[in-house]
């Protein structure tokens, strides 16, 4: 569990954010995927795909897009349009075109694949602003803070707790990694467990 | 089980008697069999004398009930003319002296109003208004098109007499409909809305002719929209004062800064800045500046602050703490300002680097800007926020 790796993912993600990117990628981990997935279920992010080096297809980001539907083929012919403009090689062009219509097995992790493998995430905006904010490690790959579940719930009470400011600004979130699995603070007391604190989503 | 059981299960209830059991008591006493008879008949209080008539309420005397007088007849004939004269004495005559004598009467019984009213008119703010009945709604009802507006043009013009005047064009224009569909759905229409408040005197602002408006604060009511009233209650503090120079090959030009925090105590709140070579000059420009800028910040509960928030200008940084009911506003004196102009009363603030005045004043009116609502970030995020303090105390609070 590098903790580096993730300080470099939550700039990372800040950075896309004010960039207004829709769509970045991440080193692809395990930490990383299902701190993602957690950002999704907190409305964070809009979508987590693990693919390639390119970025997936839109009907991969979206379920509900059917390679069947006519909107799908515009949308994937004006994707794949910009590769070919750049690219020279028009053998693999029409390859990575072939593998994107097919819809490949982009996401399944292999031996032969693993390395290149990113994590893609889409960014939300709302209002003109970005969703996620702020995005701050807690634990530092130097320090990491381990909290019970009394000290956990009152962070999310709002309280400090050590080292740690409690949960105080609007909508403000934070991910806790348990031996439960990573969880936001409040499914945290739901659960009454405790583990390490990861980062702080949206902090004041 | 046989086919007709269910039906049998229906009808159970009608087959068994309706007075199985006794019927439950509530209360542990003896019940009442019947209705209970006094053993002295009730005496009104008006039959005791207790009730004395009032003053002011009319009473009927002999003088109501004699006709009219040669006198008065003549002082009628100067208002009526003969006909309606004559229906006034029939009226008078129709009227039985004795129905005049029981019910013309003012109440004494405890139900009576205690106002006098006729109940011809209505009162649009106490009455209950009345309304066309919901029949007169037409839902087929539709605008004419052009071609029966010209059609109903053309029947008027077959029909018009010989010498037209201007009289028939506007008994045209008055008369014909617009629309297809029911006439009432037209001409009295069902309408749900409160009917119109007239025009009251005592609502008026009483503003007098000749109060002198200064041309600063005209200027102010003229680009903020705001009344003279309104300006003179929104609430202007000046926070900071101190004298500047300006360094150019002539020498020092001095002048006076000035900075105001204006606020109507409800939420709006604005800061300005005057500059001059004189203190009153720069007062007034900060004060009109700081009544031109105000803006809403949202407030929780109006009394405090939607979660903790910072704001940074300069090297200045300002941290604004949500606060219980309660709790005061406890922070340093150009916040407690800044928040009695904006109608903060709970709310508590850190400035942990520079102190700079004015940089105070200006990071914590980012600060307040920057609150973001709970429903803004549940649109966002797609989740559903709920505030808890709501829902615990059913909104009670």
């Amino acid at each position: 569990m590098s903790l580096v790796n993730l300080a470099h993912c939550c700039s990372h993600l800040q950075n896309a954010s004010k960039a207004r990117l829709g769509l970045t990628s991440i080193p692809c981990t395990t930490l990383h995927h299902t701190l993602m997935l957690q950002l999704q279920r907190s409305g964070y992010v809009s979508s987590v795909t693990i693919g390639g080096p390119v970025p997936p297809p839109p009907s991969h980001l979206n379920p509900i897009l059917d390679p069947a539907d006519p909107e799908y083929q515009y949308q994937s012919q004006s994707q794949s349009s910009e590769p070919s403009s750049t690219n020279t090689n028009t053998n693999t062009n029409t390859d990575m075109d072939m593998e994107m219509h097919t819809g490949s097995n982009e996401s399944i992790i292999t031996q032969a694949n693993i390395a290149t493998r990113r994590l893609w995430v889409g960014l939300k905006y709302w209002n003109n602003e970005p969703v996620l904010q702020k995005m701050h490690l807690v634990s530092k790959p130097t320090r990491r803070v381990w909290m019970g579940f009394r000290e956990i719930e009152a962070l999310a009470r709002g309280d400090a707790s050590g080292y740690v400011r409690g949960l105080r600004g609007v909508g403000e979130s934070m991910y806790v990694t348990t031996d439960r699995g990573l969880m936001e603070v409040r499914d945290c007391v739901e659960k009454r467990t405790g583990g390490m604190i990861l980062c702080r989503v949206n902090g004041v | 089980m046989s086919a007709s059981r269910p039906i049998q299960c229906l009808f159970a209830k009608a087959k068994t008697p309706s007075r199985l059991c006794p019927r439950r008591t509530f209360q542990t006493g003896t019940r009442l069999q019947a209705r209970r008879t006094p053993k002295h008949k009730s005496i009104k209080a008006s039959d005791l004398g207790l009730i004395k008539r009032k003053a002011s309420d009319p009473e009927l005397t002999a003088e109501d009930l004699r006709p009219y007088s040669e006198n008065e007849k003549a002082a009628l004939a100067k208002r009526y003319t003969p006909e309606q004269l004559a229906a006034i004495e029939a009226g008078e005559a129709a009227v039985d002296l004795n129905d005049l004598a029981e019910q013309g009467t003012a109440r004494e019984d405890a139900m009576r109003l205690n106002y006098l009213d006729d109940f011809s008119s209505i009162h649009p703010v106490v009455d209950k208004p009345v309304r066309a009945p919901e029949e007169n709604y037409d839902p087929n009802l539709r605008f004419k098109t052009e071609d029966e507006l010209a059609g109903d043009l053309t029947n008027w013009v077959k029909d018009l007499p010989d010498e037209p005047t201007r009289l028939d064009w506007m008994k045209f224009m008055d008369n014909t409909r617009l629309t297809v569909g029911k006439p009432e759905a037209e001409l009295n229409p069902r309408s749900y809305l409160a009917p119109e408040i007239p025009k009251l005197d005592i609502l008026k602002r009483n503003v007098t002719g000749n109060e002198e408006i200064d041309p600063a604060t005209r200027r102010l009511m003229r680009q903020t929209g705001f009344d003279s009233t309104d300006i003179r209650r929104i609430r202007v503090k000046q926070l900071i004062q101190h004298r500047v120079t300006n360094q150019t090959r002539l020498g020092r030009i001095a002048s006076y800064y000035y900075l105001a925090v204006a606020g109507n105590g409800k939420g709006l709140i604005g800061i300005g800045e005057g500059k001059s070579s004189e203190h009153e000059e720069a007062r007034q420009q900060a004060r009109s500046a700081a009544i031109r800028n105000m803006q809403p910040i949202p407030m929780y509960e109006g009394r405090t602050i939607f979660g903790d928030v910072k704001g940074k200008v300069s090297a200045t940084e300002v941290e604004l703490m949500t606060r219980p009911p309660g709790f005061g506003v406890r922070c340093q004196s150009l916040i407690f300002e800044i928040c009695r102009c904006a109608g903060i009363q709970d709310m508590a603030a850190r400035v942990p680097r520079s102190r700079n005045h004015m940089n105070t004043v200006k990071a914590t009116l980012q600060a307040l800007l920057s609150q973001r609502l709970p429903e803004e970030i549940a649109r966002a995020r797609g989740r559903k926020l709920v505030d808890v303090r709501k829902v615990y105390y059913g909104g009670n609070l």
